[in-house]
């Protein structure tokens, strides 16, 4: 999920900002390429007038004889004629070029100038050669000063031999300076737009920006050779190059970018500092949803994973006010149920080790009572006194019986104890009551708590039959399904009703004088669980019936309280 | 039922990722293209009309010559400048790649040391050269003769105390006032001191250690400041090349040239076709023209330079006859590495 986020937030950033900065790269170098047309317009016309006035002013010159039959002349008056006449052709022209006249021997003889850039010039070598070789047309050829540099430097030369007949007159060969072209490419270059002028080899004969001097062409020509791309930038300048046509010359216009290369990496640097911004919003904005909706499920979980290993005592706190809050409250609503549960399943376990503890007290050393009563049982028979023997036995036997640490004792077992019980009974109440006991073979091997009916066929005696002459205890066993019903009937005067109340209500009322109800109740309970118990009630004719219900279990192994 | 809810998220995951990759490839494109759309072959320059020079002449020489070279034949050249012993040791170092065509310029030792790396090429105009040093085997052509000459400065030495020739250069009295460009790095100083070493007779060590007296330290950077110190008065005297002397002299600069009693040397410098040429038909066209006629006279009207032809006589502003010495070229060289060495030395 974290991905999916960090994927959204950069990804058509950086798309849409690329695409952005590619367009506008695109428009902006359409519009560059669109002014540079337009430049290359200008230049063009302005160098083509340009060569129209050179054009018209050598054929003047050479159509003047005032001028060219005086190329020789040596006399001073006729020179100055000459001259007059030399200026009066190219008094306008002042601005675009120096004129001067060399005779045939390239020896200059006349000159607009002060003083001409070069006095003579070789005729086999340089312009006066390549005009010789073009005799038709001005021939151009760049012109450079190395030892002695002059302030305002002749660039370019151009010549024409003046031919009158067959013969060779002389050459009027043109001057340009750094300061004529500057002239004439005025107000189309300026330090944004760099206009230079290169031979046919493309060496450089002029420039208008005096610090790129050299560097440009000498880049441009590095190129050609090395067969990179010519018109790439060089120094924040993107170089358009075109021929002037009419000549071998060509033209570098030179248009600063106004966004170089070093802004479009930076642009595409901003562009990748905001990605990393938006990442890191991105992950800010994911890590605090997470919390949001991540945190409650996992508090949940770890509350969960607490109870696993039995700690009941945790709570979530509720703060949220939305669905969480109620999976929070239902998960206090459950451990604290739980926690009650285990309260209460404590508290039962606590209570019936009291109930044994208190069984547990009513019972006294054993052994020295086994004996003694041995002792008796002994004497009793020695002497012939068999009712001495008989209760001595048998009270022996009841001994025996509620020391014994099984806690259920088969049912079979529990009877005789009762019936070990009533012989002694018997012969105290003098045999005034008789006890009878069915116990069918199938439920003799039940489980049953230890000294669960004797209680009651005690209280029966004790409360029931104290006024009777005839009385009569009746002990019932069946089943019903799973349920072992033991009845205990006596037709004595019947249990009051008040306490009848009291002990069908399973309440924790202990009845001083009925304990032994409740503890036989509880011992069920527990044993067994709140369904199954005591039930008593009034006999149909007279007397009380009170029915032990549990469930029905038969073997011979320890069970456990569940 | 599970099993298919992640098959299909699996499945937008790696859709997702395919969107994703492409996206970038294609934004990565769009990037690239407007770059190279301009049109990039519009100025091709075949490998026929190309040559590529190596020069040591100084510019004002070189580049009139080339340019005319150009505008005679169409051929478009490529000229890299360094000292003499800077370009023939990147030939050398270099011998089996290509680096250029032609070596233009050097003082003959220094070419007949490199022999080996060159091409022989006997030139049309062959028959009208006539040079005190020259190569058997056509390995080079000669170019200029170039007769070593002292200079003074005009303004601190007069023509009563200037030193006559060599020997008196070496006097005590131009000690630490001698203009000499170090021998490591320009040749024709090299060719100087081999020329005092013959003249004089006298072994390396003393040599070099007396001339490192006259000069006071190891030598001038190159050729070009050495004559700057003279012209400039910060040296009296110096040894350098007629014709740049001449050169300087047309400029307006203050000096003077002696021309030694004792005889001079004169070595010319020539041109060489490497053996890695790539052009070697422009590269012969190029030789041609460094001897022939026109360029010749303007090497003599124009640079001052004395003619390696015999049709042609030196410029009329220098002295037609000038004294001579038998100058051995061979051992001039065979003697360079050693010589070198022990200036190298003794410079630290």
């Amino acid at each position: 999920m974290v991905v999916g986020f960090i994927i959204v937030a950069v990804i058509p950033l950086i798309i849409i900002c690329t695409l952005l900065v590619q367009s506008f790269k695109i428009i902006f170098s359409g519009e560059q390429k669109q002014k540079a047309s337009e430049t290359q317009n200008e230049i063009n016309i302005t160098v083509v007038d340009a060569f129209e006035i050179f054009n018209k002013t050598v054929i003047d010159i050479e159509n003047n004889p005032d001028i060219i039959d005086f190329i020789n002349a040596t006399d001073n008056q006729e020179r100055k004629k000459t001259y007059s006449a030399l200026y009066s052709e190219t008094d306008e022209k002042k601005e675009l070029m120096e004129v001067n006249i060399y005779d045939s021997q390239g020896i200059c003889k006349y000159s607009t100038d002060t003083l001409p850039v070069e006095d003579t010039l070789p005729l086999n070598w340089g312009i006066l050669k390549k005009a010789t070789e073009n005799p038709e047309e001005i021939s151009f050829l760049e012109y450079k000063k190395y030892l002695k540099n002059d302030k305002d430097e002749t660039l370019l030369l151009g010549a024409k031999p003046i031919i009158k007949g067959n013969e060779l007159l002389g050459f009027i060969v043109l001057e340009f300076h750094d300061s004529n072209f500057d002239k004439l490419f005025q107000g189309i270059y300026n330090s944004r737009n760099v206009i230079a002028i290169m031979s046919e080899y493309w060496e450089e004969i002029y420039i208008s920006e005096i610090k790129l001097k050299e560097s440009i062409t000498e880049e441009l020509r590095t190129r050609l050779f090395n067969h990179q791309e010519v018109e790439v930038s060089i120094n924040g300048y993107k170089p358009y190059i075109f021929e002037l046509p009419g000549t071998s010359f060509s033209i570098v216009l030179l248009q600063s970018e106004i966004l170089s290369k070093n802004n479009f990496k930076s642009m595409y640097q901003i562009i990748f500092i905001f990605a990393i911004i938006s990442l890191l919003l991105s992950l800010l904005v994911t890590k605090a949803l997470s919390n949001y909706l991540i945190s409650p499920v996992k508090q949940l979980s770890s509350a969960m994973n607490e109870t696993k290993s039995g700690n009941f005592d945790i709570g979530i706190e509720e703060v949220r006010e939305d669905e969480f809050s109620i999976l929070y409250r239902d998960f206090n609503e459950m451990t604290h149920t739980i926690r009650k549960y285990n309260q209460q399943s404590i508290q039962n376990e606590k209570d019936l080790n009291e109930a044994n503890i208190a069984m547990m007290h009513a019972q006294l050393n054993p052994h020295f009572l086994y004996n003694t009563l041995d002792t008796i049982k002994w004497s009793g028979v020695i002497n012939h006194i068999p009712e001495i023997s008989t209760m001595a036995s048998s009270l022996a036997k009841i001994l025996r019986m509620s020391i014994s640490v099984d806690k259920f004792i088969s049912l079979e077992d529990e009877l005789s104890l009762v019936k070990s019980y009533m012989e002694i009974q018997k012969i105290r109440f003098d045999n005034h009551f008789k006890y009878e006991c069915s116990l069918p073979d199938e439920l003799k091997e039940a489980l049953v708590p230890k000294l669960i009916v004797q209680p009651i066929v005690e209280n029966s005696i004790l409360h029931g039959l104290m006024e009777s002459e005839e009385g009569l205890i009746s002990v019932t066993c069946y089943h019903e399904g799973e349920v072992l019903f033991i009845e205990v009937i006596d037709n004595g005067c019947g249990i009051d009703k008040f306490v009848l109340e009291n002990l069908n209500s399973k309440g924790d009322n202990k009845l001083k004088d009925h304990i032994g109800f409740y503890n036989i109740n509880k011992i069920i309970s527990l044993s067994y669980g709140d369904e199954y118990g005591l039930n008593v009630g009034l006999n149909k004719e007279s007397g009380t019936r009170v029915v032990i219900r549990i469930p029905l279990i038969i073997g011979k192994e320890n069970i456990t309280l569940s | 039922m599970v099993k298919r809810g992640e098959m299909i998220r699996m499945k937008f995951r790696k859709i997702g990722k395919l969107v994703c990759l492409n996206a970038i490839l294609l934004i990565m494109t769009i990037g690239c293209r407007p770059n190279t759309r301009m049109d990039e072959s519009d100025y091709v320059l075949s490998e026929e009309n190309q040559l590529i020079v190596y020069t040591s002449h100084k510019k004002e020489i070189y580049e009139p010559l080339i340019k005319a070279f150009e505008e005679q034949t169409g051929i478009w050249v490529q000229v890299y400048y360094s000292g003499t012993t800077d370009l023939l040791k990147t030939i050398e170092e270099n011998k089996d790649a290509f680096v250029c065509d032609v070596m233009f310029g050097g003082s003959a030792e220094s070419l007949i040391d490199s022999e080996a790396y060159f091409l022989p090429y006997k030139c049309h105009e062959y028959d009208h050269l006539n040079t005190q040093v020259f190569s058997e085997n056509y390995m080079w052509t000669p170019f200029s003769n170039l007769p070593l000459v002292i200079i003074t400065n005009n303004k601190t030495v007069y023509s009563a105390t200037a030193p006559r020739g060599w020997e008196d250069l070496l006097g005590s009295v131009w000690e630490d006032k001698v203009a000499l460009a170090n021998p490591q790095i320009s040749g024709s100083s090299y060719t100087a001191i081999a020329m005092l070493q013959q003249l004089l007779r006298i072994d390396d060590e003393l040599l070099v250690d007396t001339l490192m007296v006259q000069i006071g330290g190891e030598g001038e950077s190159s050729s070009g400041v050495a004559i700057d110190n003279v012209a400039s008065g910060r040296k009296q005297i110096g040894i350098t090349l007629e014709t740049t002397a001449r050169q300087y002299i047309e400029a307006g600069e203050n000096i003077s040239i002696i021309y030694p009693i004792e005889g001079t040397a004169v070595i010319p410098d020539g041109t060489a076709i490497l053996k890695n040429a790539k052009h070697i038909e422009n590269a012969k066209k190029f030789v041609d023209f460094t001897v022939a006629k026109d360029t010749q006279e303007m090497l003599v009207n124009r640079f001052y330079r004395r003619s390696v032809r015999d049709d042609i006589s030196c410029n009329e502003n220098l002295p037609q006859n000038i004294v001579i010495m038998n100058f051995d070229v061979n051992w001039a060289s065979e003697n360079k590495e050693h010589i070198l060495e022990t200036w190298k030395n003794k410079s630290k």
